[in-house]
């Protein structure tokens, strides 16, 4: 067996094993997104032009929630019960903020750490869960979380908690535009960096579990430490979200939280695309820019979700940033003139809806 | 007792409407693999199918039920056949295409009838008293209605050479092609028809309780509950955990407010899987 004894030697090398490491760099796509959001939170934003900070904020306060998503999906995962993690963030939060302290950096803390404890035991139960069936009791978590608030006197019921107090930072009052404008992206900015520190560190990891779990488990790789994490960070994003949304409409609502408005979340990485960050921030842009121009009443931006959700899953499998990527690559290969098929990445099968 | 006795029966009401939802529900994934979220919206579709023949065309409410019920089997056949087939193996693609079906379903619905609840009546509003039982006949003819269909579901299923058909290419897709049936044609007609066991559930349901878009959502997660518990692609195990699921409603519902009922069975259902992923009689989990 000489090429196994090669192989071994080859590892055994002191200098050899550069190439056996696995690749922790961050993308450009990847990049690329930290540097938008840090552009916007160091840049002077137009704050006369309401229309602009309104949308962006409506960007940013879901952003975490399309990551959320994003980081079950890396695992094949279709996760709906986001809603019920931003709920645990949100009224975490609302209930400091109204009862403890006001200080942003406390409340971002909690919204972060309650939903990640929170998802411990949801992520047991659905451990031993695979595909859709995976979908569907993400979709029960979150119908549970909506009627434990809705029953819970002390989350106010229906009503919701109201009065929340404007966040501070240093005695300054955070309440404007601007400044819950800046919280989002601050917010989203921590959110896209612990997504991509998460995905540098267990890319491969996510990617052998995705593609084939029976035989990374026969290679050593055991997949439950792997989907637990994948669930916990995926709690705590969306625990930001939901303390975003509260933090805008000044009130923790359990309507912000019904288990449907999961499927948006769904539909920002279905349409974007799920092979890097960049996915879930072009299709939050975009669902959010569309729904904003074309679809403000709730009716029709139902059906623009649901049209677009059809469209890109008969028509572009790896979602519009998955797309681009392969279109570039092929029409990189007809200019250059070589037959090979483009670098692949591990990260943008046909496999990801 | 009286009250018990009264709560069994709307138990057994709410079980029989449940098990149409959950066996449709549970024939899609078994045949297809497909978790069908458009279900909530055929169950919309049945009840305003019904009225608009009814209140449009003045037709009487019982062939209003069947023309509609079969207007809804139609529209699940064409969902399937234009939408679902082209990528029928990819799971989680069909899945996605289901629930933008169900959004759009609920979308035109919302347009066409309104976000309010909309006058649907069933005919009947008899009440029997009986030693201090008060019992609605339209509930005693949901469940006629209901084991009807059942047994006539069972029946079409092992008694009949396209049922077996259905239950070959629901054990072994591979060999049952090669036997010579197809896929392309019995995919429609197993979402046909469980498009219809949902249009017949939110036909006659519908009209006793309330006729409005969100009853979509409900009637989703109430499939989603039965077949959980009952496992995903188990028919039997759907239709004795519907039966199951509507008794601990009607019970709990009568000594608990209606969202702490909902709220404990949710949160017994989501324990349950602990012990038991599979539900009380799924499949390997892997084929989900």
């Amino acid at each position: 067996m000489p090429e196994l004894t090669k192989t071994r030697d080859h590892a055994a090398a002191p200098d050899a094993p550069r190439a056996e490491r696995p690749r922790r760099r961050i993308s450009i796509a990847e990049g690329a997104v930290v540097l938008a959001l840090v552009l916007l939170l160091i840049l002077p934003l137009p704050a006369d032009n309401l229309q602009m900070i309104s949308q962006l904020n409506q960007v940013v306060t879901v952003l975490a929630s399309a990551l959320s998503v994003y980081v079950m999906m890396r695992l094949k995962l279709l996760h709906f019960g986001v809603p019920a993690f931003m709920a645990v963030g949100g009224y975490s939060a609302a209930l400091t903020a109204v009862h403890v302290t006001d200080n942003v950096v406390a409340l971002v803390g909690v919204s972060l750490v309650v939903p990640a404890l929170a998802a411990v035991p949801f992520g047991l139960i659905t451990m031993r869960l695979r595909g859709t069936y995976f979908a569907l009791v993400t979709f029960l978590i979150g119908q549970v979380v909506y009627l434990a608030i809705v029953a819970s006197d002390g989350l106010g019921g229906t009503d919701g908690i109201t009065g929340i107090p404007a966040p501070t930072l240093g005695g300054t009052l955070l309440g404007d535009g601007v400044a819950t404008l800046r919280i989002g992206l601050a917010v989203s900015l921590l959110a896209v960096v612990l997504v991509v520190v998460f995905t540098m560190v267990n890319g491969r990891r996510l990617d052998a579990l995705r593609s084939n779990e029976v035989l990374a488990g026969s290679l050593g790789l055991r997949s439950w430490p792997v989907r637990l994490a994948a669930f916990v960070l995926s709690g705590a994003l969306a625990g930001m979200s939901g303390f975003l949304i509260v933090n805008t409409l000044t009130t923790a609502h359990p309507s912000s939280f019904s288990t449907l408005t999961g499927v948006n979340y769904v539909a920002y990485v279905v349409v974007g695309g799920a092979a890097s960050v960049l996915g879930p921030f072009v299709g939050t842009v975009l669902l959010v820019f569309l729904v904003v121009q074309f679809a403000s009443e709730g009716v029709y931006a139902g059906a623009l979700l649901g049209g677009l959700l059809i469209f890109t899953s008969l028509f572009l499998q790896k979602g519009l940033t998955g797309t681009v990527h392969d279109l570039t690559a092929w029409v990189v290969r007809r200019a250059t003139g070589r037959s090979g098929s483009a670098r692949p990445r591990d990260d943008s099968r046909k496999d990801q809806t | 007792m009286d009250t018990l006795v009264q709560a069994l029966v709307n138990g057994l009401a709410l079980g029989a409407q449940y098990a149409l939802l959950a066996l449709g529900f549970s024939l899609v994934f078994g045949v297809l693999g497909v978790i069908n979220f458009a279900h909530g919206g055929f169950y919309l579709l049945g009840g305003y199918f019904t009225y608009s023949l009814m209140t449009s065309i003045g037709l009487p409410y019982v062939p209003a039920l069947i023309v509609g019920v079969a207007g809804v089997a139609v529209v699940g056949y064409l969902m399937e056949l234009v939408l679902i087939e082209p990528i029928v193996d990819n799971h989680e693609g069909t899945l996605i295409i289901s629930l933008g079906f169900f959004l759009i379903l609920s979308a035109v619905v919302t347009v066409a009838y309104g976000p309010e609840a909309v006058p649907a009546e069933f005919p009947v509003s008899h009440v029997l008293r009986f030693e201090g039982l008060y019992i609605p006949v339209a509930r005693l003819i949901v469940i006629a209605v209901s084991a009807g269909a059942v047994v006539a579901l069972w029946l079409l299923l092992f008694r009949s050479r396209h049922g077996v058909a259905l239950r070959a290419l629901s054990e072994n897709r591979e060999v049952a092609t090669m036997q010579g049936l197809r896929p392309r044609v019995y995919f429609p007609l197993a979402v046909a028809l469980s498009a219809a066991l949902a249009g017949l559930a939110g036909g006659m349901v519908t009209p006793i309780f309330t006729l409005e878009p969100p009853v979509a959502e409900a009637a989703l997660m109430t499939s989603f509950i039965v077949v959980v518990l009952g496992g995903l692609g188990s028919l039997a195990g759907a239709a004795a955990a519907a039966l199951g699921v509507g008794m601990m409603e009607a019970i709990g519902g009568t000594y608990l407010d209606g969202s702490m009922t909902r709220l404990l069975l949710f949160s017994a259902v989501l324990t349950l899987l602990l012990f038991r992923p599979a539900g009380l009689a799924g499949r390997s989990l892997r084929d989900a």
